[in-house]
C-alpha cells in the first residue's frame, strides 16, 4: 500500500465534518445490508450506498456533488465484508476532504482509496477472519453435531458475535487513520496469517483422523485363520483409508479442471464403486 | 410424519433468516449448515436428525465459499431442504443427505439467475438517485434482497407441497442400493471439504502441524477441543517468533517511512 493513493489528502487536516456517531451509524447500515443487492454487475455497490448514503448527504452540502459522490458509489465494489469495513472508512474520510473547487483530483482520490484497498482487505479477511476460523470453529460443530451434541454450535457462534466488535472497530480505524492502518497493521496481520494457519491446519489434520468414517468388511480367511482387512490396515495405521483420499482429492484439485462440485461428484462416485466391489460397506 | 401449518410457517421464516444472515449481518454463516439443520430439525421435531444432516453438509463445504461472488453449490439450502426430507419422510439423516446434496448442486442455477436478476433493483435505485430521490433508492436497495428470499422460500414451501406421503412414496420407490452409497459417501464427503481448505492453507509450510493434528487423533484419541487446544498453544508460539522476525523486518522499511516524510524521494525503493 503506497501512500501515492492518497493525493492532497492529510488527515490530520482539520476538516471532520461528521461526528463518530455519523460513522457509527454508517457501519451498522453496512452490518444490516452489507450485501442486500448484490448482484452481477456491480457486486456490492448497493451496500457501499446504503452505508455511506446519509454520512455523505452530510459531508457534501451542495446537491450536486451528493449526487455525484452517490452516482460513483454504485459502481463496481467486491471485498470481505468484515474486513472491507476498513475500506468503507478510510473512503468516508477521504470523502470528507473533497474540495468543491477542485472536483476531479478530489473525486478521484475517493475512487483511488476504494477501489485500492477492497482487493488486499478481501483477501486477508477471507483468509484470517473468516476460512481459519470457519474451519475451527466450523469443524468443532460439525464434529460435535456428528456426535449428536448441539453445543458445538456455541463456537461459531459465540466467535460471529464477538466479531461485530472487530467490524465496528475496523470501520473506525479505516476512518480515522485511512490507509496508513492497514500499512501498520500489515506486519502483525501477516503473523497473525501465520500462526492462525498453525491452529488451522492442526484442527484439519485432526478432522482427517475423526470426521471421515469408512467401513472395510472385507475379510481374507485361509483355511482357519481370518484377517479382516480393516485390522490389516489398523496396523500400518490408524485412518489411513481417509488420509489417502485426502490426499488424492488435494492432489486432484490443484487440477485445472478440478473445482469442489466435480471432486464431490467423484467422491460420491468412489462411494458406489467401492459398494459395488464390496470394499465398502455401511456402518450397520 | 404431518406437519403443521405453523410448522411449515416456522420453517419458512427460519430459512428467510439463513439466506438474509448469510449475505448481511453473518453471524450464523460459520457452521452454518449445523445451525441450518439443526433449525429446521427443531422445528419439525427431530433435532438429532437435523444435526446429522447439517453436519455432513458442513464438513464437505468447509473450504467452499463463494469468493469473489463465485456460484457454489448451496450447502445451507442442501441442509436445511435435506433436514426436511429426512425428517418428514421420516427415513433419517442419510436420505437427508442423499436429497441435500444435488438440491444444493441444483441451487447453483438459481444462484446465478438470483445475482443476474438483482441487477434490476440496482438500477432501478441508481436511477432513482440520479433522480434525487434518495429515500426510494435505500427502498429499491432493500427490497434488493427479494430474489435472494425467494431462492431458499420457494423450494422450502414446494418441498411441502409436495407433502409427506409424496415423500415416502420416493422413498420407498428409491432402491436400497442407491441409499447405501449415498450412506458410504456420507462418510467419505467430509475429505472434500477437508482437502479444499488445505488448498487454501499454506499446507507445505505447516506440513509437520498437519501430521500432528492427525496423530493426536488417530493415535491418542484426543477429542477436537483438546486438538484445538494444543494447536492454540502451537500457533502463540509461531506467532511470537514469526512477529519477532517481522520486527526484525520492519526496521529498514520503517526508516524509509521516516525518509518519505521528510521528502527523500524514495522511488528506488
Amino acid at each position: 500500500m503506497s501512500s501515492d493513493i492518497m493525493p492532497a489528502v492529510d488527515p490530520a487536516v482539520p476538516t471532520k465534518k461528521l461526528d463518530l456517531k455519523d460513522v457509527k451509524s454508517a457501519f451498522w447500515r453496512w452490518f444490516f445490508g452489507a450485501q442486500i443487492a448484490w448482484n452481477y454487475e456491480t457486486m456490492q455497490s448497493g451496500g457501499v450506498v446504503l452505508s455511506l448514503g446519509p454520512a455523505l448527504r452530510k459531508i457534501h452540502s451542495g446537491d450536486g456533488m451528493f449526487k455525484r459522490s452517490l452516482d460513483e458509489h454504485f459502481a463496481f465494489f467486491n471485498t470481505n465484508p468484515w474486513t472491507g469495513t476498513i475500506a468503507l472508512g478510510a473512503t468516508l474520510a477521504v470523502e470528507e476532504q473533497v474540495d468543491p473547487a477542485e472536483p476531479e483530483a478530489s473525486r478521484e482520490a475517493v475512487t483511488s482509496i476504494k477501489t485500492a484497498l477492497m482487493g488486499p482487505l478481501a483477501g486477508i479477511g477471507d483468509a484470517i477472519v473468516f476460512v481459519i476460523p470457519m474451519t475451527i470453529t466450523g469443524a468443532i460443530a460439525a464434529y460435535m453435531a456428528q456426535q449428536g451434541s448441539w453445543i458445538g454450535i456455541l463456537f461459531p457462534i459465540i466467535y460471529s458475535v464477538l466479531m461485530i466488535f472487530v467490524r465496528r472497530w475496523l470501520y473506525l480505524m479505516g476512518y480515522l487513520q485511512g490507509s496508513k492502518f492497514v500499512t501498520t497493521l500489515a506486519h502483525q496481520l501477516r503473523s497473525l496469517a501465520d500462526a492462525a494457519g498453525v491452529l488451522g491446519v492442526m484442527v484439519i489434520g485432526a478432522l482427517i483422523s475423526s470426521v471421515v468414517t469408512v467401513h472395510i468388511p472385507t475379510v481374507f480367511s485361509q483355511g482357519q485363520a481370518t484377517v479382516a482387512l480393516q485390522s490389516t490396515l489398523d496396523m500400518i495405521m490408524p485412518n489411513l483409508v481417509p488420509a489417502l483420499l485426502t490426499g488424492l482429492v488435494y492432489w486432484l484439485l490443484g487440477k485445472k479442471w478440478m473445482n469442489s462440485t466435480r471432486a464431490i461428484g467423484l467422491i460420491i462416485a468412489v462411494a458406489f464403486v467401492g459398494y459395488f466391489i464390496g470394499l465398502f460397506g455401511t456402518a450397520a | 410424519m404431518e406437519v403443521t401449518f405453523l410448522q411449515m410457517a416456522a420453517v419458512v421464516l427460519f430459512s428467510a433468516i439463513i439466506v438474509y444472515d448469510q449475505m448481511n449481518t453473518q453471524l450464523l454463516v460459520i457452521g452454518g449448515k449445523v445451525i441450518a439443520g439443526l433449525g429446521v430439525g427443531l422445528i419439525l421435531g427431530d433435532p438429532v436428525t437435523g444435526l446429522a444432516v447439517g453436519a455432513v453438509l458442513e464438513l464437505m463445504s468447509l473450504g467452499v465459499g463463494a469468493y469473489g461472488g463465485a456460484s457454489v453449490p448451496d450447502y445451507w439450502l442442501g441442509a436445511i431442504t435435506g433436514t426436511m426430507v429426512a425428517v418428514m419422510s421420516g427415513k433419517g439423516a442419510d436420505f437427508g443427505v442423499l436429497v441435500g446434496v444435488p438440491l444444493s448442486v441444483l441451487a447453483i442455477q438459481l444462484d446465478v439467475l438470483v445475482r443476474t436478476a438483482t441487477t434490476f433493483f440496482v438500477h432501478k435505485a441508481k436511477a432513482a438517485a440520479d433522480r434525487g430521490n434518495v429515500a426510494v433508492a435505500y427502498r429499491w436497495l432493500w427490497n434488493g434482497y427479494t430474489f435472494w428470499f425467494l431462492k431458499y422460500i420457494v423450494p422450502v414451501v414446494l418441498l411441502f407441497a409436495i407433502g409427506a406421503d409424496a415423500m415416502s412414496a420416493f422413498v420407498n420407490w428409491v432402491p436400497q442400493w442407491f441409499i447405501a452409497g449415498f450412506s458410504i459417501a456420507g462418510g467419505l464427503l467430509p475429505v472434500v471439504g477437508i482437502a479444499i481448505l488445505l488448498r487454501f492453507m499454506n499446507t507445505k509450510a505447516h506440513l509437520p502441524f498437519l501430521i500432528f493434528g492427525f496423530a493426536l487423533v488417530a493415535y491418542l484419541k484426543v477429542p477436537m477441543v483438546g486438538v484445538a487446544v494444543f494447536g492454540l498453544a502451537a500457533a502463540i508460539l509461531v506467532f511470537r517468533a514469526a512477529s519477532k522476525q517481522a520486527q526484525a523486518a520492519a526496521v529498514p522499511s520503517a526508516s524509509n517511512a521516516a525518509l518519505s516524510t521528510v521528502g527523500v524521494n524514495n522511488d528506488e525503493l
